[in-house]
């Protein structure tokens, strides 16, 4: 498309007024053929004009936009060649006729570039090591990994090597600053022991290295650095690193502050126990001595109760009223009695003051003796004791102990039997085990109740089908005495069908 | 000015670091941090008329996670063994750490420190504990970092045995 300027305007703009600084006119042909130019050539180039010539091979940038695509086309900041930049515009006037506008863009560019340089420079100072010169530290850029690196001097002192890691200028900015001749036990009085190891190591002669333990300064305002020192040896030079250890060594103070808070909590909890048991054991002789004690008062109560009513021509001339009461008297001092013998064993059980002598026993007299502690109180309620074991039957027990648990069980099953009931002792045995069973009609439990009959020491106490009063400590006997003798024992029972008790030899 | 190392040795937990910022910085801290690695400390005493630069080692507890190492205690002027009076375990290390810092040391003054004395009602360590420690010729102060209770004592006595 031809500009509708006036061809004498056009003309004007051209050969009268100063052409527009920098401005070139170019008009080729739809392949990219010169046609026609107007403006500064040599300004842009530095071949001579040449119509027919391809406009692509002087301008590089040209290449493969002829014919254009589109109507007009901008292609802006190119360097045709140095401090040389352009905008160049192309115009598709015909199908046959395109026009291309240069103009130089030169001083702004550079003015702008000057600016980026300056904000690129300074973006990049801050954390740019200067890679384009040789490392001055044999081991590289290390300060940016916190390790100060320092070389020994024939002298004995160190001069530091590299660039200094901020820690150091920090924490020790004379030693920073000084560079040569640097005394780094007088800074670092830890280094003098660690210096004085590596004499006395092998390690640095056969590794070519050695580090030191941790350590930790502290700056002026209080701030702790923990540091660990790193000798090596290296084209026969010795060196020194120091690193910086802060970050790394968050997780691992953390876990030795856990472990070392667990170590104490433990040792507390060890203490505490050990009080417990101490508490446990005054309690259980505090028990023993007072139960020891009161045995003789009771008993002599007891005796004076029972040749009280058992003298008839003196119960004959009290009234009913006293009567009833001698009798509850006696009734209270004997269960009195046998509570407190009972609490006396327990205690002395608690305690561990018993040792098991063991002997042999035919269970038959086992039997006749458990007959004859019980006979009152069977024929009182009408309860039928029967027992059936193998003829000649000897079991090895501590007699006294074990007839006290065997006589805790079947008091038991008295109390809770009701009149005219049944108690079954069985005996058998088998090639591993011999197992007693004391069975009886009784009033029963809960499954749940007997299946953890002995898992307690104590257990509330319960009235008998007479109202027969007792003390919990029974079954808490019963239980250490066959765990005394490496016997278990086990309960079965239901509501209404009576008890099973089953130890096992 | 004449500069003295001084290590502190102890079971972890003894109470080290606390005796050292007390005596230095007279604070206290009831939070327990334990020590990695070690710590120096400095404060510059009087000692028979003369400046001493006292170079406190505070270093970490011996234990099984972390071992004393004897070089920590070498060129040490005098030493500190200290005790938890709350914890009668730290007695058998203590004795073990100075049997070791004896031979390092090349027999520096010593004094043993059960510290923890403001927990008294709480102490395992027994008066014939303590007795038994002196019978072995060991000088023996009870502490407190806590309350400062003869902490300023122990360090000038040791300072004073250190000069002579």
């Amino acid at each position: 498309m031809k500009y509708s300027l006036p061809e004498h305007i056009i003309g004007h703009i051209f050969k009268e007024l100063p052409p527009y600084a920098g401005l070139l006119c170019l008009q080729t042909d739809s392949l990219g053929t010169l046609l026609f130019w107007q403006g500064s050539w040599k300004h842009y180039f530095n071949i001579p004009p040449n119509k027919g010539a391809d406009l692509a091979k002087i301008i590089p940038f040209l290449a493969g936009m002829f014919p254009l695509k589109t109507n007009t086309l901008q292609l802006q900041n190119l360097q045709l060649k140095e401090n040389l930049w352009v905008d160049i515009h192309l115009m598709k006037d015909s199908d046959t006729s395109h026009w291309i506008f240069v103009t130089d863009r030169s001083e702004e560019i550079i003015k702008m570039q000057g600016l980026l340089q300056k904000v690129n420079e300074h973006q990049l100072q801050v954390n740019k090591p200067n890679l384009d010169e040789p490392c001055a530290n044999p081991f590289g850029h290390l300060h940016l990994f916190q390790v100060a690196t320092f070389e020994k001097l024939n002298n004995g002192t160190y001069k530091s090597i590299g660039e200094v890691p901020d820690w150091l200028i920090t924490l020790r900015p004379e030693v920073a600053q000084k560079g040569e001749n640097v005394h780094l036990g007088d800074n670092f009085p830890f280094l003098e022991i660690f210096e004085s190891e590596i004499k006395t190591s092998d390690s640095i002669v056969t590794n070519h290295f050695f580090n030191s333990g941790i350590w930790i300064e502290a700056d002026s305002l209080g701030n702790e650095y923990f540091l660990r020192a790193f000798a090596t040896s290296f084209d026969d030079t010795e060196y020194l690193l120091i690193r910086m250890l802060n970050d790394d060594l968050l997780g691992e103070q953390d876990t030795m502050q856990k472990a070392r808070e667990q170590q104490l909590a433990f040792e507390n909890l060890a203490k505490a126990q050990k009080q417990l048991k101490e508490l446990l054991g005054y309690k259980d002789m505090f028990v023993s001595i007072v139960t020891h004690d009161l045995r003789s008062p009771i008993a002599s109560v007891l005796g004076a109760t029972e040749m009280l009513t058992n003298d008839q021509h003196l119960m004959d001339q009290l009234d009913d009223f006293t009567k009833e009461l001698m009798l509850g008297m006696r009734e209270e001092m004997t269960r009195m009695l046998d509570y407190n013998d009972k609490l006396y064993h327990w205690s002395n059980l608690e305690l561990g003051n018993f040792e098991l002598v063991k002997e042999n026993i035919e269970v038959d007299k086992l039997v006749k003796m458990i007959v004859q502690t019980f006979n009152s109180k069977l024929k009182k309620k009408d309860i039928h004791f029967s027992s059936t074991h193998p003829q000649n039957l000897k079991i090895k027990v501590d007699i006294t102990l074990f007839l006290q648990a065997l006589n805790n069980l079947v008091g038991n099953a008295i109390k809770f039997t009701p009149k005219e009931g049944k108690i079954q002792m069985l005996v058998e045995q088998d090639k591993r085990h011999t197992r007693i069973t004391i069975s009886d009609t009784g009033v029963g439990m809960d499954e749940e109740k007997a299946a953890h009959l002995f898992e307690n020491t104590i257990n509330k106490s319960t009235h008998g089908t007479q109202g027969e009063k007792g003390s919990a400590l029974g079954l808490g006997i019963i239980k250490k005495i066959i765990e005394a003798h490496k016997f278990s024992i086990q309960a079965r029972s239901k509501p209404g069908l009576g008890t099973q008790i089953t130890i096992e030899m | 000015m004449i500069k003295k190392k001084v290590s502190m040795l102890g079971s972890f937990a003894v109470g080290k670091t606390s005796l050292v910022q007390q005596y230095v910085r007279s604070i206290f801290s009831e939070k327990y941090h334990t020590t990695i690695g070690v710590k120096i400390d400095q404060k510059i005493v009087i000692v028979d008329h003369q400046e001493v630069n006292l170079m406190l080692w505070d270093i970490h507890g011996e234990d099984d996670y972390q071992k004393v190492k004897p070089a920590y205690v070498m060129g040490s002027s005098a030493y500190f063994i200290v005790i938890d009076g709350t914890r009668r375990n730290t007695i058998e290390t203590a004795l073990e750490l100075q049997e070791m810092a004896a031979k390092v040391s090349e027999g520096a003054p010593f004094i043993v420190l059960i510290n923890k004395a403001d927990l008294k009602e709480e102490w395992e360590v027994t008066e014939t504990d303590i007795q038994s420690l002196k019978e072995k010729g060991m000088t023996v102060i009870t502490t407190s970092a806590k309350d400062g209770f003869q902490v300023e004592e122990a360090f000038l006595k040791l300072s004073q045995q250190m000069m002579k």
